[in-house]
């Protein structure tokens, strides 16, 4: 809970005052059951007249109200003052002061990550990232829309690149592989890819021929058909160490 | 002002003047507004030795946020003879030579002279006015009293003007040094070590700025005559710089007088203590053992 609130008051002097030479503002404030209530002191020293040497003390106290939403932790309520203005007008002396009630509000815990994509799917909700305050503060001012479809295509080639990689260089390529599908498992299990699970891409994997294949083997193997396979490549006939594009059919 | 306190969670803000200061959990600290590079005269400031300054702590947006200064108050007099051994040592740390043409003070000079005129003029006109009256109010009378004062007093200043062209004249280069601007007493805090806070209006210029705007703030609060004293001692002033720093306190400014009466005969009195207090305290640097 965030709740900015303004307070303007006059009060009025028995003369014409020359200067306020200096005001202050202090606040306390309690909460009882779902009211948070208290008062804001404000006080300083005034000139009377241009010649008057002496100053003199002036002390207001300026009471406040404002009821607290039921799912906010009661403990958690804090009051701050963000701004805090006066302007004075021979005996008027008026005060603007704005200030904050925030409280935090009950929160929904996961223990897993996949528990989390799971409620996201099953419900609507914001998502606040409590680790970073700015992040928190720019989602207040933008809408938090986050559209990733470009990095998501992105991944792909890489990781398409280092498929190819892995038929040319055995040994190595197992372990960048691994690599590659735990980003692509890390990819997968985010916020945003539950979001854009609607959109549909293609993923390839790239075989590459040896003695013992023929053509309809290669398309059994991967179950796919020849038109399929000759969409993705063009060749008259199998050659040894040729590769081939296979589309991943799930998709 | 927002995104601080947010920040800062304030349990208490107090405005005095242009500054705001707030009480947090963790002390307190001072916000003003930003109008100079501040930091950049920080940084000129410590390469030649002087950091008797509030330290920046945090900057947001346009405002700079001060370390708040713990003084002590002590006796006003006292206060304005070490105020002065400060301003003497930044005169002192950063002064240079900058080089000047005959034009410049020529400039200098006719613009003096021009505002000269003008203010005799002012008064010269208000004294025939005030005369006709049959009877005077107080405040009329008060000053046609002293109007002889006055008169001798663009006397003076005129001589001396012809006197600081006549030393300036084949001057070639003229001493500058960075300028406070906007000085009074209540900007010199003794905490820890001494300071002089709000720096806004920091300027490179001659040093008899910062003089001429602290004698106009606080002629009438402590005994100036000292604190030049000790100025001097810190920063010694040329012949052209204390005449020019003479010359131009001694011209008094024009005064506005409406229709109250309470008000008119306050500025007189004021006007006059100004023009009293000035000479007391130009008239010992023509003694004859001060000329020697």
């Amino acid at each position: 809970m965030k709740e900015v609130f303004t307070i303007e008051k006059e009060f009025v002097f028995n003369n014409n005052i020359y200067e306020i030479t200096s005001i202050s503002i202090e606040h306390n404030y309690d909460v009882a059951g779902s009211i948070c209530q208290g008062e804001f002191i404000i006080s300083g020293d005034y000139r009377l007249h241009e010649v008057s040497i002496n100053k003199e003390d002036f002390n207001f106290k300026v009471p406040f109200q404002n009821d607290i939403r039921s799912n906010v932790n009661l403990d958690s309520v804090e009051v701050t003052i963000n701004d805090f203005s006066y302007d004075l007008k021979e005996d008027t002396l008026s005060i603007n002061v704005e200030y904050l009630v925030e409280g935090e509000q009950s929160l929904i815990e996961f223990a897993e990550e996949t528990d989390l994509d799971e409620f996201l799917q099953n419900n609507e909700a914001e998502i606040i990232d409590l680790s970073s305050e700015e992040v928190e503060d720019e989602r207040e001012e933008e809408k938090p829309v986050v559209i990733l479809k470009p990095e998501v295509e992105e991944i792909e080639e890489e990781r398409e690149e280092i498929i190819e990689e892995r038929e040319e260089i055995k040994e190595e390529e197992e372990e960048e592989v691994i690599e590659e599908d735990k980003r692509h498992h890390i990819d997968k299990n985010t916020i945003v890819d539950s979001i854009n699970s609607e959109e549909s891409f293609v993923t390839y994997n790239v075989h590459t021929v040896t003695a013992s294949d023929t053509i309809d083997n290669i398309c059994e193997a991967y179950k796919i058909n020849l038109n399929d396979l000759k969409k993705f490549n063009e060749f008259e006939e199998l050659t040894l160490n040729m590769k081939l594009i296979i589309p991943d059919e799930e998709d | 002002m927002k995104k601080i306190n947010k920040k800062l969670k304030p349990n208490k803000i107090t405005i005095n003047g242009k500054s705001k200061i707030l009480c947090t959990d963790n002390g307190k600290c001072v916000v003003k507004e930003k109008t100079q590079d501040i930091k950049e005269l920080h940084t000129y400031l410590n390469t030649r030795g002087f950091n008797n300054y509030p330290e920046i702590i945090d900057q947001e947006d346009s405002k700079y946020i001060y370390e708040y200064i713990d003084h002590v108050s002590i006796p006003i007099n006292q206060k304005s003879a070490d105020m002065a051994f400060l301003l003497g040592s930044l005169h002192e740390k950063t002064s240079y030579y900058k080089p000047i043409t005959a034009d410049y003070i020529k400039e200098i000079h006719e613009t003096i002279e021009g505002n000269i005129n003008y203010i005799e003029n002012y008064y010269t006109n208000l004294f025939d006015e005030i005369s006709k009256d049959v009877v005077m109010s107080p405040s009329n009378y008060l000053l046609i009293r002293n109007s002889s004062k006055l008169i001798s007093n663009f006397k003076y200043i005129k001589h001396e003007l012809d006197n600081w062209f006549k030393l300036m004249v084949d001057k070639t280069k003229e001493r500058v040094a960075y300028c406070h601007n906007n000085l009074t007493i209540d900007h010199y805090l003794k905490g820890n070590k001494d300071y002089l806070i709000s720096w806004d209006n920091y300027t490179i210029d001659s040093p008899v700025l910062d003089l001429i705007n602290l004698y106009k703030n606080d002629y009438n609060k402590y005994e100036f005559s000292n604190f030049l004293e000790n100025y001097n001692n810190a920063f010694k002033l040329s012949d052209e710089e204390r005449k020019l720093f003479f010359i131009v306190i001694s011209l008094p400014n024009p005064i506005k007088l409406n229709q109250n009466e309470f008000d008119n005969t306050r500025e007189t009195n004021e006007l006059l203590t100004y023009i009293y207090k000035t000479e007391n305290l130009i008239r010992p640097y023509y003694s004859p053992q001060n000329i020697k």
